[in-house]
């Protein structure tokens, strides 16, 4: 099932299957490691809004909820 | 030849820059601690060369103005050393592919290896050099290994075909299936507790206890340093000089200036005013065990790499004012001083929020000699006045942040960073970074403390304060409730805030007034050097922009405060 990496759960894991978006934006979120085929998995959601803490590649990355929706993950 | 160090942010290339030219620089585990660029030189090869500390970036489309800064550099340099996370080679690459194109000399350096080992990723160098058609060397840059092999290596011109973005990861995926292996490894306890202080509930715990133990430490080691240290080392060793000085002088112009006022018929360090009596205190035995305790903790605090953990854990209530998490750099800088926190919000994306955030910081945040004059000045009533100002500080901060955030045009992006992985702070960097803190307060604040000890001295002799007093008499006494004296302090906060705080002790000022005068002179304008930095960061119009809300909201806040202390205490 494919959804965006915002409604993902914590602790659920998937594979990025899309990054939608401006140019720009799209290569924003692939110049800090979101790519189509990465694996990925959410460590903690912060509450109201907050960013979201991934893991990809042993590497821990924040993004703010308006940018994770762009990116799609397959789970 | 001029060399250029570039690569992602927080991957040691300012650890680098510093072994091989033996410049100290400010080093932090977090992204963004340069964001300007360093100069240096070096034996490289037979050869002198200049080397240039790049702020980090991701790719060559720059989306901060410290990534700006890093593009700029690159029309400058001769030869790329390009460092790269052992650790997160895929992401890495991706830059130094773009770097490759550039058709420069370039050398590779595979730096934080032994992190890269503990993961349990091996990377195959020979193969990764041949892929790239560079030298690659392999680094650990706080031990210093593998920095003579990058001395003497020598930079190969590429020969890479300019690639569409598309293109460029297909082959960083390319190369890191070759050159990569990656085995399982059992989570550390460090790793652990990354996670604990990133989760909601157990991170703000952490948070929470993290805070209140960093200001114990500060306060406590401060304290100690001043009863235990600088304050018997004035009583035994100075004051016998300067008592027998001021025999020597026996009164008079000179008296004036060098030993200063007489308290009940002595020397009163903190109130004589005199450039060798309050002159010398002031920074030295008021001012620099705070600074020192204060730095230590920061340092503590940068090199262990929670800070960017708190950056995510604030990061709703900085949406709140235009900002995002990553904000807190420049605040928490601006604690030390304002000068490092302005510079540092070139970390942030766009106009808007830098303009925020060096506002509010300006505004809101004291620097730490300033604080340490305000203990001074009010710690003696106790805890209650001190918590009025801070209470006030904060909650203009975030006041003026919710309008800013409002009125100000211009986009707010979100936090997007990269989480740096716990690691156990070296002692020696940390104090190295702590010397180089306290020698630039020895050298640069110091001389404009005594300056401006001495243009006090100086605009009272010739009865300038004074008059400034009367014409801005319903002002400063009318509608802040503080005596006319006080405005001498108001005119020296201009140059140094800590000096100007100092000022006030002679005053015999009620709590109210201490309160009032402090968030005043915290607020109304920064000091010289801030102000300056400002200039160069916002622009002159913004500046203007910027100075007028300080002095306003300063003026409303403080009468504002006077009349609730009126009718509160």
């Amino acid at each position: 099932m494919e959804v965006s990496l915002d409604e993902m759960n914590i602790g659920q894991a998937g594979l990025i299957t899309q990054i939608t978006g401006g140019h720009g934006q799209k290569r924003h979120l692939r110049s800090i490691g979101f790519r189509e085929g990465k694996n990925i998995k959410i460590i903690t959601k912060q509450p109201v809004g907050g960013p979201i803490i991934v893991d990809m590649n042993g590497s821990q990355i924040a993004i703010g909820r308006g940018m994770a929706v762009r990116v799609l993950v397959n789970v | 030849m001029k060399i250029l160090l570039m690569g992602n942010p927080n991957i040691g290339k300012s650890v680098i820059f510093s072994r091989l030219t033996s410049i100290n620089v400010i080093t932090s585990n977090y992204p963004g601690t340069t964001v300007d660029f360093k100069k240096g030189t070096f034996k490289f090869g037979d050869e002198k060369a200049e080397i240039i500390d790049v702020p980090g970036a991701y790719t060559l489309e720059p989306t901060s103005k410290a990534e700006e800064v890093a593009l700029d550099m690159l029309k400058e340099g001769d030869v790329i050393v390009n460092v790269i996370d052992s650790t997160n080679l895929e992401r890495n690459l991706f830059l130094t592919l773009e770097l490759l194109e550039q058709g420069m000399p370039t050398i590779v350096v595979l730096n934080l290896w032994d992190e890269a080992k503990h993961k349990g990723i091996m990377i195959d160098v020979d193969k990764l050099e041949k892929h790239l058609g560079v030298p690659v060397i392999p680094t650990i840059a706080v031990t210093g290994e593998g920095i003579k092999e990058l001395t003497s290596a020598t930079p190969k011109k590429p020969a890479h075909p300019k690639l569409t973005e598309d293109e460029r990861w297909s082959e960083v995926g390319k190369i890191i299936r070759e050159v990569q292996t990656v085995t399982h490894h059992h989570r550390t306890p460090l790793e652990l507790l990354g996670d604990a202080s990133i989760k909601p509930l157990s991170g703000a715990i952490i948070a929470v206890a993290v805070m209140i133990a960093a200001f114990e430490f500060i306060i406590i080691i401060g304290e100690g340093l001043i009863n235990f240290v600088f304050d018997p080392l004035f009583n035994i060793y100075y004051t016998p000089i300067i008592d027998r000085l001021g025999e020597i002088l026996g009164g008079g112009f000179l008296f004036n200036i060098l030993i200063g006022t007489l308290i009940g018929g002595e020397i009163e360090y903190s109130q004589s005013m005199g450039l060798l009596t309050t002159g010398v205190y002031v920074p030295f035995a008021m001012v620099l065990p705070y600074v020192f305790s204060f730095y230590l903790g920061l340092g503590l605090l940068e090199d262990s790499g929670y800070l960017p953990r708190l950056a995510v854990l604030v990061d709703t209530i900085m949406h709140r004012i235009g900002l995002h998490g990553l904000s807190i750099i420049p605040m928490f800088l601006g604690l030390g001083c304002n000068v490092p926190g302005a510079l540092s919000t070139r970390v942030l994306e766009t106009k808007k929020q830098r303009f925020i955030a060096a506002t509010l910081m300006a505004v809101a945040i004291p620097c730490i000699a300033q604080l340490a004059m305000i203990v001074g000045l009010i710690g003696d009533y106790g805890a209650l006045g001190l918590g009025v100002v801070f209470l006030t500080l904060f909650l203009v901060w975030l006041f003026l942040g919710i309008i800013l955030s409002r009125i100000l045009k211009g986009e707010s992006p979100e936090i997007f960073m990269e989480i740096p992985p716990y690691r156990i702070p070296s002692l020696v960097a940390t104090f190295k970074k702590l010397w180089m803190r306290l020698r630039s307060f020895l050298s640069e604040a110091i001389p404009f403390m005594l300056l401006g000890v001495l243009i006090i001295n100086g605009l009272y002799s010739f009865g300038i304060i004074q008059f400034i007093g009367e014409v801005t008499e319903p002002l400063i006494t009318g509608f802040l409730g503080l005596p006319p004296e006080a405005v001498g302090a108001l005119v020296v906060g201009f140059l140094r805030k800590d000096v100007a705080i100092g000022m006030l002790l002679p005053l015999g000022l009620t709590i109210n007034q201490a309160i009032v005068a402090s968030v005043v002179l915290a607020m109304y304008f920064p000091c010289v050097a801030t102000f300056v930095v400002l200039i160069r960061e916002l622009g002159v119009v913004d500046m203007i922009k910027s100075s007028v809300i300080m002095i306003t909201s300063a003026f409303l806040v403080g009468g504002l405060l006077n009349l609730i202390l009126v009718v509160v205490l």
